[in-house]
């Protein structure tokens, strides 16, 4: 059986020659129309290097701003809701900050739209529009995975310096606040035999009942799934928390860092402690 | 880089200065390769394809000045020639002109004297069912088979890519090969009998 490509090869078909006058009627013909030589326009290439740089450009700012998104969902705190199943599922939604991830998109798709304009990249249409999205996700999933956003926001809080949009978008937006009736997380200052002082990230000291059998130590973070009761909350699940990722809500709080208080941190844990307790002292007497 | 035999930039440089006569020359230098490029694309419409080639040629000299140096000369006259066969094409079809005759392919179901001129209904055969291809599968066709064009050089003139244009060459054959299989059964018979004397014939001169 002969292959196709043997049958094609062999179907050459005759071509007529052309007329003995064709190049004369060319010029004939550029005669009678008064055609005439057009200017130099820019040069296509440049334009298409212009398309090409543009488009990488946007796709970087996309790549950026993606970046940002997801910090600010780390930072958020409601990847911890996601730690108890897939119930709270719904309420991790709203934390989607959907006002900058549609940006992104937006953008994306613009700079894919340049690239394959610029035709400087000689793939197809949906290979250059699926790589540009999956630059603009796998890449600011990768720089959101570094500490660069930590590095960045500790400069811009500690040192207090002012770069527009920046600086208000690490110091307003991208910070802890996540609020749930049923969901607690924070850090151990301290445990006794009924209950379990924490220090949210919000910066308050909470009440907390662990389940039966549940120890945890000082400078531990957690997580809680339960239920506020009158005199604090009452946990059903417990669960420790990375330090590193936990620790990062308590970024705006003083600079604490990941297991480590400083010593005005301590003095205020100290301090909240000791009021705390006066005022259980001082029920108990009214109660007598 | 620059892909023009210094000839080729004398010939446009001279035209630029108003020699008419340099670009008589470079059309006669093209106008054949071009030619049987549009004339087996355009389903060897000898009318249409030397029409085509004569505004191809007009296009080129209006845009001496602006010729992409960093593709080669013929590469550059073989894209117009596809932009303008493409325009040609999609003028033709909004008129809803047939531009494959079903009548030509009945005629061609009634020739069933193989011993008349076997390599010429060989040939027949195969171009009428490349007439019935979408034409971007056929220009790959003519293109790659017919013109002997590299992978490169199609990707150039269509502003494509390599693999796209290897993909496209696979998609043609397998459609030309379904088009093959669904001809009458009567047309199919005769092609693989007229394969069959081809190669016969062939061996016998051998």
């Amino acid at each position: 059986m002969k292959s196709i490509d043997d049958i094609l090869r062999k179907a050459k078909s005759e071509v007529p020659e052309l007329s003995e006058r064709f190049s004369t009627n060319v010029l004939l013909k550029i005669k009678e129309q008064e055609l005439t030589i057009l200017p130099q326009k820019i040069i296509r290439s440049q334009i298409n290097w212009f398309s090409l740089i543009i488009g990488i450009g946007l796709l970087m700012i996309a790549l950026m701003i993606t970046n940002n998104a997801i910090f600010e969902i780390q930072m958020s705190g409601s990847l911890e809701l996601l730690s108890f199943g897939t119930q709270y599922l719904s309420d991790f939604t709203k934390y989607l900050p959907l006002d900058i991830i549609i940006p992104s998109l937006f953008i994306t798709a613009i700079s894919a739209w340049l690239l394959v304009r610029s035709r400087m990249i000689k793939r197809g249409v949906t290979l250059v529009v699926a790589g540009s999205f999956l630059v603009t996700t796998i890449g600011g999933s990768a720089l959101a995975a570094t500490s660069l956003n930590g590095k960045i926001q500790a400069s811009i809080i500690k040192e207090k310096t002012n770069i527009p949009i920046i600086s208000w978008f690490y110091k307003e937006r991208a910070r802890y606040h996540m609020k749930h009736d049923r969901v607690q997380v924070g850090q151990v200052i301290e445990q006794n035999s009924q209950f379990v002082l924490i220090k949210d990230p919000y910066g308050k000291t909470q009440k907390i009942y662990l389940p039966i059998g549940m120890k945890v130590t000082p400078g531990q973070f957690i997580r809680m799934n339960g239920q506020v009761i009158e005199n604090g909350f009452k946990a059903a699940i417990m669960q420790h928390c990375n330090p590193t990722s936990a620790g990062k809500y308590f970024m705006h709080m003083g600079m604490m860092m990941p297991n480590e208080m400083n010593g005005n941190m301590m003095e205020h844990h100290r301090h909240m402690k000791d009021s705390m307790m006066q005022n259980t002292g001082m029920m108990h007497m009214n109660k007598q | 880089m620059n892909n023009f035999s210094n000839s080729d930039a004398e010939l446009i440089q001279a035209t630029i200065d108003n020699d008419q006569e340099s670009f008589k020359i470079f059309v006669e230098r093209y106008q054949k390769p071009i030619f049987s490029y549009l004339y087996r694309f355009l389903y060897q419409n000898r009318e249409a394809a030397e029409d085509i080639t004569q505004s191809v040629f007009l296009k080129v000299y209006q845009n001496l000045n602006n010729i992409d140096t960093s593709k080669s000369i013929k590469s550059w006259i073989y894209r117009i020639a596809h932009n303008e066969a493409a325009n040609y094409l999609r003028s033709v079809s909004s008129k809803k002109e047939s531009i494959f005759d079903d009548e030509q392919w009945s005629k061609m179901a009634d020739q069933k004297e193989p011993e008349e001129d076997i390599s010429k209904q060989y040939t027949d055969i195969v171009q009428t069912a490349l007439k019935k291809l979408k034409p971007k599968y056929r220009e790959v066709i003519v293109l790659f088979y017919f013109e002997e064009k590299s992978y490169d050089e199609i990707a150039t003139i269509l502003d494509s890519s390599t693999n796209s244009v290897g993909t496209q060459i696979r998609r043609a054959k397998h459609q030309l090969k379904k088009i093959l299989d669904s001809l009458a059964p009567d047309l199919a018979a005769i092609f693989i009998v007229l394969l069959s004397l081809l190669s016969i014939k062939r061996g016998r001169t051998l």
